[in-house]
């Protein structure tokens, strides 16, 4: 591992320094982002998340990382409809 | 407080009312500390209890609230026969602590009522809707 090398990567749109070659779990560990939680786009192509370990970033890549918007009523009808 | 433009906070419940039976979910923004701005999202699960945004969607959606210099002021979802609460599926599924969760109730289909919620590592805390 370079550790003392960097090199810039676009991230979520703003220019950041990085370790050279980091990968994206790294970078998501970096910033206390748990890879389940969110969908990372690598250059305008989604990421499979089994893939963000080995996958390595190279200078000027454009990262998108995204939280999971999701949910629901289920668990509500669960509790309101439970008790009756 | 969250302030909504009435013309988006009005986009909102007519999304809600056109995809039932199905839950609606989308997002509102706006460059100032008003939401003015609605994005309608796709339910990729296509489900009555439940909903999921398409993660191209998001991304798409994203970039353009970037480029057009917005902020994501809230996150919206329709309940289609249940109270506007959050569920314990949408707690554990809220990432974002600084921005609404906003969900329209349609158990009374002709009186839609939308609440707004922050929540953050589980708890939640209602907020009002300012219309202006």
């Amino acid at each position: 591992m370079n550790k003392g090398y960097t090199m810039i990567v676009t991230v979520n749109g703003k220019k950041e320094e990085v370790q050279d070659r980091i990968s994206v779990t790294d970078l998501l560990t970096s910033r206390k982002i748990r890879a389940e939680m969110v969908s990372v786009e690598l250059n305008g192509t989604i990421l499979h998340r089994d893939t963000f370990g080995a996958t390595r970033l190279s200078d000027g890549d454009k990262v998108e990382f995204i939280y999971y918007m999701g949910g629901g009523s289920e668990g509500l009808q669960c509790t309101v409809y439970g008790v009756l | 407080m969250l302030k909504v433009a009435k013309p988006c906070y009005e986009e909102m419940i007519e999304d809600a009312k056109r995809r039932l039976p199905n839950e609606a979910c989308g997002l509102l923004a706006g460059k100032g500390d008003v939401a003015d701005v609605f994005y309608g999202m796709t339910n990729s699960e296509q489900n009555s209890v439940s909903y999921m945004m398409d993660p191209q969607e998001q991304f798409q959606v994203a970039k353009e609230m970037r480029r057009r210099g917005e902020a994501m002021r809230g996150i919206y979802h329709s309940h289609v026969a249940t109270q506007a609460y959050p569920s314990a599926k949408d707690v554990s599924l809220a990432f974002y602590p600084n921005v609404h969760y906003v969900i329209v109730s349609l158990e009374e289909r002709q009186h839609p009522q939308a609440r707004a919620f922050r929540i953050e590592e589980g708890s939640v805390r209602e907020e009002p809707i300012e219309l202006v």
